[in-house]
């Protein structure tokens, strides 16, 4: 029995629906003819509805002229400058002017005499609506258009969907096409018709994104959710495919930024394995090398801005072998200059590299200032494409895992094909060797170092898109950057890459659950009990000293 | 006339007197044994040359007079003076063909490096093993290996440290082929070895040394012959 009524109300629903869906019969072939139109909006409520309602159905087939024209006389019917005088309608240029042009033919005629009508709140409504579309369609600038969207999106409901799929093919503006593309999906998921409102769900969980699975689950509290099994076995497929493919896209987001975070570490912690490995140095100022990378790139940035603004967009690249030879002079100054005299006493050079960060640190508060430096966003590192869900492919990570991958194959090469990288894994490897076969090791220890801090200086490049930029900024790298080399083993860049993989996804992975300050925690313990079962990290090169 | 003169040099240890006053000469195209028994001062000797260990007193000159005493260990191997360790050092993580060209040196003409790398690997019969990694070699190869890394630097001395010490007695003779096709006539080569067999194969002359002093010089034949030389190694 109660199955039966509930059937009788679903066939009465849908004929409900179909019979929205029926154009009246007047829209359906009649052209819009000027004067019957004019009449109708100077007759009673009932008249003016009817000839709003037709109008609109039109509104998707009618040629531009007759809709402009229709726009004009439906703004001046809500700006009270219609004239009524018998069946014809005047246009006034101002509310209560002396003068005016018919309606219908354009011919001027004094106004006296006339009537101006006033609308109804139903009415006025729908002639508000009507005076929309009419803007949208026919709006000399993207900005009337715009505004004419805007006064349709308030009753989107009475714009037939053929009308907004005409005004979205004939738009020029990209951003206003989206907007229209927007509006017409929420017009479609609120439709009441029902097989309209299912395409509109599934056409939206075919893009799914955060905003959409907002939008969808918004139409729980609709009462068709309760009422209509269809609809919600639909909304149910669409919330549980829109959901799943935003966790996914999340889950590629943390990955991909996991991995830009890993390319900094890589860049910083390779320079820092090569270094370790070959001479024993505990280098706690490679995260300052980091830091005079990040501020050559700025130098350059200002240099090119007073000498060749035109040219401002390049100083990322231009900076590139600044920075690298930057921090590679510093290197090489402090190595001749300090940790020579400290070969052989770790623990000494470990104190007097960390004295040389406080220095570098200090020196750029005095010299530069202790705020954050602002950095002008070449068009090639803003912006990003939107890959999957939310996931969006930003160029400004994407170029520092690029360049990673470029530090990566150059380290490579200057190790595995390069005399001076031959040298450095000789002497890396047993370093009495190497002398006795009459390797200049100090040379190459001078080398190496000024090598392993132009890494640094890249990484500093690398980093300036992405994160900020102040005298400090080595303090968030140097920790992650030694456990890449602890975990990875002294001395492989293989080892130092997997590292710098792994410890990077892992905090960005772990940060969004338990926060910053757990992540680093939770990653320094895995990292002590991993290294309880292999000392000597991932890879290590076997080697005496 | 002599590639290498070791002049009444002195090395202590402490209160031991590792070499005690010991004076030495090889000639130029000649291949010179060490011998002694176990603390003679041979390895002592093979240090001093190279430059890792510093003599209290004495010299070690070179044919053309550079002084050896007063440089390091690097720069005594680009003059020419090149060792082979007694225990195979050679980089394991290297490739046999880095290993020979880290031989080669520092002071390797860029041109010529490809052709005394091939003709090293052809000496020491490893031109199939040139990509593999020298800490998979076996331990004769890994021998022969680091002889081929002395050779690959066109050296004037060679020092051998017990080249066949653990190897079977194919790869002994093997080695002992090897040693002379080493032999140049602008090439002095000392040679320190336990095996006789491979002493009198290989030497021109010997040198016993006891407690850090020549005992004996002169052939391999008169050496067995001497009295003390016997008692030095049978014991009294």
């Amino acid at each position: 029995m109660v199955e039966g009524v509930r059937r009788l109300g679903l066939v009465a629903l849908l004929a409900w629906g179909a019979s929205l869906m029926m154009p009246p019969a007047l829209a359906a072939d009649a052209p819009l003819e000027r004067g019957p139109f004019a009449a109708a909006l100077c007759g009673d409520g009932a008249a003016q509805t009817k000839a709003v309602e037709a109008f609109l159905h039109r509104a998707a087939e009618a040629e531009a002229a007759e809709i402009a024209w229709a726009g004009a006389a439906l703004r001046a019917l809500l700006d009270r400058r219609l004239a009524c005088l018998g069946e014809t309608a005047l246009l006034l240029d101002r509310t209560g002017a002396a003068e005016g042009v018919e309606a219908a033919t354009g011919t001027a005629r004094p106004a006296a005499g006339g009537r101006s009508p006033v609308l109804g709140l139903r009415q006025r409504a729908l002639v508000e609506t009507a005076s929309g579309a009419a803007a949208l369609l026919t709006g000399p600038s993207v900005e009337a258009r715009r505004a004419g969207l805007s006064i349709l999106e308030r009753r989107i409901g009475a714009v037939p969907e053929a009308f907004l799929l005409r005004a979205a093919s004939a738009e020029t503006d990209p951003g206003l096409r989206a907007s229209l593309a927007a509006v017409a999906q929420s017009a479609a998921l609120s439709s009441p018709d029902p097989a309209r409102r299912l395409a509109a769900i599934r056409a939206v969980s075919e893009a799914p994104s955060g905003a959409a699975f907002s939008r969808l689950s918004a139409l729980k509290t609709d009462a068709a959710y309760g009422s209509d099994p269809a609809f919600r076995s639909a909304l149910d497929a669409a919330l549980a495919r829109v959901e799943r493919a935003v966790s996914i896209g999340n889950g590629l987001a943390v990955l991909y930024n996991g991995l830009s975070f890993a390319s900094i570490l890589f860049m910083a912690a390779a320079g820092l394995a090569i270094i370790f490995g070959l001479m024993g140095v505990i280098n706690l100022a490679q995260g300052e090398f980091i830091m005079i990378g990040a501020y050559a790139t700025y130098g350059v940035q200002e240099v090119l801005r007073r000498l060749a603004p035109a040219w401002l967009d390049a100083y990322l690249l231009a900076a590139i072998p600044v920075a690298f030879l930057a921090s590679a002079g510093v290197g090489i100054a402090i190595e001749a200059l300090i940790l020579r005299h400290l070969y052989r006493r770790p623990l000494m050079s470990l104190l007097a590299t960390w004295a040389v960060s406080l220095f570098l640190i200090n020196g750029v508060r005095v010299a530069v200032g202790s705020q954050n430096l602002q950095f002008a966003m070449p068009s090639y590192v803003s912006g990003g494409v939107p890959l999957y869900a939310d996931f969006v492919v930003t160029w400004n990570r994407l170029f520092a895992i690029a360049f990673a991958v470029a530090t990566l194959a150059l380290t490579l090469v200057i190790l595995k094909r390069t005399p001076l990288g031959l040298d450095i894994r000789a002497v890396t490897q047993n370093r009495d060797m190497a002398a006795c076969l009459g390797i200049r090791t100090r040379r190459v220890d001078r080398l190496a170092f000024g090598f392993g801090s132009g890494l640094a200086g890249l990484a500093g490049v690398a980093l300036c898109p992405i994160y900020s930029v102040n005298p400090g900024m080595g303090a968030n790298f140097i920790v992650d950057s030694f456990m890449v080399v602890v975990l990875g083993g002294v001395g492989t860049v293989a080892g130092t890459l997997v590292a710098a993989l792994g410890i990077g996804s892992a905090n960005v992975l772990i940060e969004p659950l338990y926060g910053a300050v757990a992540a680093k925690v939770i990653v320094l313990a895995g990292i002590i009990l991993f290294l309880q079962r292999r000392p000597e990290g991932l890879f290590a090169v076997r080697r005496r000293r | 006339m002599s590639a290498l003169v070791v002049d009444s040099l002195s090395v202590v240890f402490g209160a031991f007197r590792a070499l005690d006053g010991l004076s030495l000469a090889v000639d130029a195209g000649e291949v010179r044994a060490v011998i002694g028994p176990n603390g003679a001062g041979k390895t002592t000797l093979l240090d001093a040359i190279t430059g890792i260990t510093r003599p209290r007193s004495g010299r070690i000159v070179l044919g053309d007079g550079l002084d050896l005493t007063q440089h390091g260990e690097a720069a005594i191997a680009r003059a020419g003076v090149r060792r082979k360790f007694q225990k195979p050092s050679v980089f394991p993580a290297l490739t046999v063909r880095e290993n020979l060209s880290l031989g080669c040196g520092p002071g390797c003409p860029p041109g010529a490096q490809a052709d005394r790398i091939a003709a090293a690997l052809a000496e020491t019969g490893l031109e199939a093993r040139a990509g593999a990694l020298a800490g998979a070699l076996a331990h004769g190869e890994k021998q022969w290996l680091e002889i081929g890394m002395v050779l690959a630097s066109e050296p004037r001395v060679i020092l051998l440290d017990e080249p066949v010490a653990g190897l079977s007695d194919a790869e002994t003779a093997r080695t002992a082929e090897l040693i002379a096709t080493l032999r140049r006539p602008d090439r002095a080569i000392l040679v320190i070895e336990h095996d006789m067999a491979f002493v009198e194969a290989v030497a021109d002359r010997v040198t016993v040394l006891h407690e850090g002093r020549t005992l004996f010089e002169g052939g391999m034949a008169a050496a067995r012959a001497d009295a003390r030389v016997i008692e030095v190694f049978l014991g009294r």
